[in-house]
């Protein structure tokens, strides 16, 4: 009797073993392909971007330097509206002032473009070390993915962005005063945006963490260390 | 026609062949010849090589960014003037280049002004445009008894001084305890105290230069 207890016991410790650990397994796999997609996608727009802005475009820009030379200049202005709104566009795709800026100057930029009359993002950044390439990426776009969910969706007229590097973590908190709204539980998290900034911050070996109430504005907040894991 | 143009060589630093080349014709019709560089790793060579009167430089090479060359010529070519000519018109990307003393135009705007602009520079009538727009966001640290501390370090150290807790301050500035445990630790190295005593004993003789404990800087 007591060896069948004891028998039992143990068959439902290995099957319980073996189904967290199935699900542990399909929660990494998870989170690797969202990593995964996010990078293509992020590396499939760049090029996009760097083929119109460095291809198409000078191109265009030459023309219109030529339609001018022969006397067409109302022709050579369309063509340059032409090539503007193609840079537009490129820049929608990858943000170039990450190719030319540091963090701190990207972000500012970004800041100082997304403030209009009624929404004021203000940015409080001190000297930070020079950040690899998939590091300003993670902060421009956390950033700007923050901003855009305080704009469309809780109704926010001010914004503060503050980083900071402390023993080798970059600590980025973007706080709204927004509505608010309940945060699911991550494994419920529906909205794409919310998921791609938690796996921006965890493809750096990261943390990303909401914090919103009702009526109480929102709060995201990202470390990320700037020494990758290996 | 710009007559202070005519004679003058150019050095045109741009990846996109045919762009320098519509540049270099319409340098052209003003009598100015230009040499192109397509390469940004040659732009120094050719510099010494040609001996410019100017030089006009993209800022974006492929994957690479002109901007520390900028920099460096700065230091090793002070004499001559840079005309960059780029399609990255964000405010923050012209400011960094007009900082370093180099004229900016867009490249939207070449076909219509470089000549013009070139010329300017050349015999001597540029002037650089003051700043027009005042920086939105803020960014701030500070001197405070010979140590640098951020904004979010200062304000960390007003709300210690006043005996709050981490987690008091950190509810009191809408931050993670750990984020402010980090700080504290931070505070402690740039101080190079060991105790939150010794800290608050600092921050009570610097009292004035940190400032009211929620005037937010």
């Amino acid at each position: 009797m007591v060896l069948t207890v004891g028998l039992s016991v143990v068959m439902v410790l290995i099957l319980f073993w073996a189904l967290s650990s199935v699900q542990r397994e399909r929660t990494r796999a998870a989170v690797g392909w969202g990593r995964r997609v996010l990078e293509a996608q992020e590396e499939e727009r760049r090029s996009i971007a760097r083929e119109l802005h460095d291809g198409f475009v000078p191109s265009i820009d030459s023309l219109s330097i030529e339609l001018r030379r022969m006397g067409g200049t109302a022709s050579s202005e369309r063509a340059t509206a032409l090539a503007q709104q193609l840079r537009t566009l490129s820049r929608g795709l990858h943000p170039g002032v990450l190719d030319h800026l540091p963090i701190a100057d990207a972000l500012e930029q970004l800041c100082s473009s997304e403030s209009t009359d009624g929404f004021v993002v203000t940015l409080d950044v001190d000297e930070l070390p020079p950040l690899d390439f998939p590091h300003r990426l993670a902060c421009y776009r956390i950033t700007q993915e923050a901003i855009n969910n305080a704009r469309r969706h809780a109704g926010a007229s001010r914004i503060e962005v503050l980083v900071d590097e402390i023993n080798g973590t970059i600590d980025l908190t973007i706080r709204d005063n927004g509505r608010g709204f309940v945060v699911p539980p991550d494994s419920k998290l529906a909205s794409l945006g919310l998921r791609s900034m938690r796996e921006r911050a965890s493809a750096l070996g990261g943390t990303l963490t909401i914090t919103s109430a009702l009526q109480d504005g929102t709060t995201v907040h990202a470390r990320l260390p700037t020494s990758s894991p290996g | 026609m710009s007559p202070s143009l005519a004679g003058r060589r150019v050095l045109i630093a741009d990846d996109h062949r045919l762009f320098a080349e519509g540049l270099r014709a319409l340098l052209r019709d003003h009598d100015c010849e230009a040499e192109i560089v397509t390469e940004l790793a040659l732009i120094e060579t050719t510099i010494a090589a040609t001996e410019p009167d100017l030089l006009i430089l993209d800022l974006s090479f492929g994957t690479e960014s002109a901007l520390p060359l900028l920099h460096q010529l700065r230091d090793t070519q002070p004499a001559l003037p840079i005309l960059v000519v780029s399609a990255s018109e964000e405010r923050v990307v012209v400011e960094r280049v007009q900082e370093t003393g180099a004229a900016y135009l867009a490249k939207s705007r070449a076909g219509a002004d470089v000549a013009l602009l070139a010329g300017a520079m050349l015999d001597g009538s540029y002037r650089a445009p003051a700043a027009t727009r005042p920086r939105a966001p803020t960014r701030a640290s500070r001197q405070i008894g010979g140590v640098k501390l951020s904004r979010a370090l200062i304000q960390v150290l007003k709300l210690a001084r006043l005996g709050l807790s981490n987690p008091d301050i950190a509810e009191q500035i809408g931050r993670t305890v750990k984020t402010v445990e980090a700080h504290m630790g931070e505070i402690y190295n740039r101080l190079g105290l060991k105790s939150r005593g010794q800290v608050i004993r600092w921050a009570n003789e610097h009292a004035r230069e940190l400032g009211a404990p929620l005037d937010g800087s």
